[in-house]
């Protein structure tokens, strides 16, 4: 882990099978999600988030284990703390170069949260791992992306679906090489008030990250839920307490607004005691969130047309303490959820000490924090200030924190049942309990072969895909249906992880890339005379032109190159291939030979072709009147050489230097057969083979 | 004043420890670090700047000038949750039964 992990293969990441999956927060804890997945050279991180229990730097995933220049995509799932409360941190304080994605939602709710975060954290401006300016200077760094949006980015397709749990959550569906992985986020199959269900994705997933934060819990019904919270409600307002409900802002706070708002609507016996929304924030918040209807569901979006639910009838703002007139029982709703400073820390230590008085903790409290110590009923809390006070408020826990429960989470993998599952963001024993519960339930199934991993914090799970190739073939060479066994060639484009086989005159109309021809020009310095130079390059091939350019000596060579002969230069052009460079090489060769041998210049005989023909036949005509006397020889005609011996005539063609006898006699043919000789011998002496 | 030069990995910026005397050993190091970054629950992996080598004996000495690389790891030994309060949850149970309660009681 020190050194960069290399491959021990010699194979380079992007043709490896290897995938890795690590989480550097939420591996076996709640808090703080970050994970990174590795495949074919591309590194993505999933969420970045801090731990709401912890402090400073501590409260960071473990960044350190990769290095954050070489991410190519981060994607938040939503705007919970432990979700995006690093991104400020990680976009703006480190070497991260890559694109960053979430819901429009998301971005706008992220900006208020984390304002609300920044302003409420009461550790002093040092432990701080962000300010306001940070966060603001993060939001153009963040890219937005649509619900079932496909968007592409370094060869990594990706896409997202409603996760429900909060406004503008997704679970991101992430395709490399064909390989499919569905990261959840946080996810609720559960619609209520104002948000859809999670959906169940189209296309199955070979991996599915998943949420454990219930592990093997089974939720109460949600009738019964709303039930039990209003009673409670009922309970603590009618013996004239304060009923103080913990929450953040935004999230969950509307889901129990609405709630509230319905039931005081129906008892006009309460309709004297006060709601308050206490946060600074909270106008801002409640613009967000109308203006954001698209992302809930249908039975809000039909409300909105007719009367805006969210214009509360019975819950007013407050903006701060001091604008609260603490007298008689009220409702409160005040951030931050887990009460670890901010109002809803001052209120919850105002009122706890008496007992008429009731605090509802109604999300997911995790370790470390003041709200989940109260759940195990305490006798006494210690204050910010470090005072000890005796808790004697009603405690009461009622969660609607919108996470999946054991029915959600096992109807969810039976509908896509990825051959791989790996849990995050859950308590250890929790997760483990879950890890066992879904293996059981498919240990006995032979069809389907599901393995479950729960890595800890910067453990790697490491998964193998071998992918197939698939190289699809267009343009002219796909002109013709194609048989078993029959050879194809073309060129092999590919592009991020797709293969296309084209034929070179089809790459201008399916790529950007085109055939060219290079024209290659060579000059060699060249002072000798010129047909010396051509009855060299005559001696090396036959295949020497004369042409005509400009007035200029110009030879065709191997019917490639062209030569020309400058002023004291020799001129060579060529379109460069494999084969006419070497044709180049060669007249070259010759080029440079002629030049650079001194005696050769200076001989400047042109060699006959033919030999003239007159010549020939004088010498002809010699040979035989000095072998057989001058009488004996005789031109018949132009072409025929008559020889007379001994009353036998030997006619010479002297065209093809055949010879004939006048009198067909085989018997003697002693005559025919010299002067053929002679004839032959005397043409060869004359005309030496080249 | 003796120093040595400190970055986390992930971080842009380097921070410097001053110490006494000739060299600091790691441990040492280590924990001026943890005090100076306010970390509690984690432990450090200490490299040194030019080669990646990692200093692993916690009683090597480090020069008079040297530069490091920081990796906060999760902490050997401690589980990875804050164990700030106590916690006295009963053991919930699996499968389909319901857990239903007024009064708090263990995470439902």
């Amino acid at each position: 882990m020190a050194t960069k992990r290399k491959a021990d293969v010699s194979v380079p990441a992007e043709e490896s099978d290897q995938l890795l999956i690590r989480p550097l927060g939420a591996g076996q804890e709640v808090g703080r999600s970050c994970i990174i997945l590795e495949f074919k050279g591309r590194k993505i991180m999933l969420d970045c988030g801090i731990h709401p229990g912890l402090e400073g730097m501590d409260a960071l995933p473990y960044i350190d284990l990769i290095d954050p220049a070489e991410i190519d995509l981060l994607l938040i799932s939503h705007f919970h703390l432990d979700h995006c409360g690093a991104l400020p941190w990680f976009l703006q304080k480190t070497s991260f170069k890559g694109r960053t994605f979430m819901t429009h939602a998301t971005k706008a709710i992220y900006r208020w949260l984390l304002s609300d975060y920044v302003k409420v954290s009461n550790i002093s401006a040092d432990d701080m791992l962000y300010t306001e300016t940070d966060l603001e200077e993060s939001m153009d760094k963040i890219e937005t992306i649509n619900f079932h949006e496909v968007k592409e980015v370094a060869g990594i397709k990706f896409w997202c679906y409603h996760a429900g749990h909060v406004l503008g959550a997704a679970m991101f569906m992430i395709e490399i090489a064909g390989v499919k992985l569905l990261y959840t986020g946080d996810f609720s199959r559960q619609e209520d008030r104002h948000l859809m269900a999670a959906e169940i994705p189209s296309v199955k997933p070979d991996i599915l990250i998943t949420e454990s934060t219930y592990g093997t819990h089974i939720h109460e019904k949600r009738e019964e839920r709303e039930a039990r919270f209003c009673n409670t409600v009922h309970d603590i307002v009618n013996r004239e307490g304060r009923c103080l409900i913990p929450v953040f802002a935004l999230g969950r706070a509307q889901e129990l607004l609405l709630i509230l708002d319905e039931y005081w609507q129906n008892h006009p016996e309460l309709h004297d005691i006060p709601i308050y929304y206490a946060s600074s924030l909270a106008k801002k918040c409640m613009a967000v969130y109308q203006t954001y209807v698209n992302a809930m569901n249908d039975k809000i979006r039909k409300a909105i047309n007719i009367n805006n639910p969210f214009v509360f009838k019975h819950i007013s703002n407050l903006k701060s303490m001091d604008h609260f007139d603490d007298i008689g029982p009220s409702v409160v709703m005040a951030s931050p959820g887990m009460m670890q400073s901010g109002l809803s820390r001052e209120l919850f230590e105002s009122w706890c000490t008496d007992k008429r008085n009731g605090v509802i903790i109604a999300g997911y409290c995790v370790e470390g924090t003041l709200a989940k110590h109260i759940m195990s009923e305490p006798e006494e809390i210690t204050t910010m200030s470090g005072q000890k006070l005796p808790l004697k408020m009603s405690v009461d826990y009622i969660s609607f924190s919108a996470h999946t429960d054991y029915q959600q989470t096992s109807e969810f993998i039976r509908a896509l049942k990825p051959p791989h599952v790996i849990l995050v963001h859950g308590e250890q024993n929790e997760m483990a309990r879950l890890k066992a519960a879904l293996i059981r339930e498919y240990e006995d199934n032979d069809e389907v072969h599901i393995e479950v991993h729960n890595p800890r914090n910067t453990e790697a799970v490491t998964l193998n895909f071998r992918g197939e190739k698939l190289a699809k073939v267009m343009g002219s060479l796909a002109d013709k249906k194609c048989m078993q066994g029959q050879r194809v060639s073309g060129i092999l484009v590919k592009k991020n992880f797709s293969y296309h086989i084209l034929a070179p005159s089809d790459l201008s109309n399916y790529t950007d890339l085109a055939m060219s021809t290079v024209k290659q020009t060579q000059a060699i310095p060249f002072t000798g005379p010129f047909p010396l130079l051509l009855s060299q390059l005559r001696h090396l091939t036959g295949d020497v032109e004369e042409i005509e350019i400009s007035e200029k000596s110009t030879l065709r060579v191997f019917n490639s190159i062209t030569v020309v002969h400058d002023q004291n230069m020799v001129l060579l052009e060529w379109f460069a291939n494999p084969l006419n460079d070497m044709y180049a090489d060669a007249v070259t060769t010759v080029v440079l030979e002629v030049q650079s041998n001194p005696k050769a210049q200076k001989v400047l005989q042109p060699q006959e072709k033919k030999v003239d023909v007159n010549v020939f036949q004088n010498r002809l005509l010699k040979m035989f009147q000095d072998m057989f006397g001058e009488e004996c020889v005789d031109f018949k005609d132009k072409n025929c050489l008559a020889v007379s011996v001994d009353g036998k005539t030997a006619f010479i063609n002297l065209e093809t230097r055949t010879v004939e006898c006048e009198d067909d006699n085989s018997e003697d043919d002693s005559l025919r057969e010299m002067v053929e000789l002679a004839v032959q011998r005397l043409y060869e002496a004359m005309n030496p083979v080249m | 004043m003796p120093c040595v030069h400190y970055k986390f990995r992930s971080k842009l910026s380097h921070d410097t420890i001053l110490f006494e005397g000739v060299h600091i050993t790691v441990r040492e190091l280590k924990q001026q670090i943890m005090r100076r970054e306010r970390l509690k629950l984690c432990d450090l992996k200490i490299s040194s700047e030019q080669n990646n080598e990692e200093y692993t004996d916690d009683e090597a000495l480090i020069p008079n000038n040297t530069s490091v690389v920081i990796r906060r790891i999760p902490a050997v030994g401690l589980k990875s949750t804050n164990k700030r309060f106590v916690n006295n949850r009963p053991e919930p149970s699996c499968g389909s039964s319901q857990t239903v309660c007024r009064k708090v009681f263990a995470l439902v």
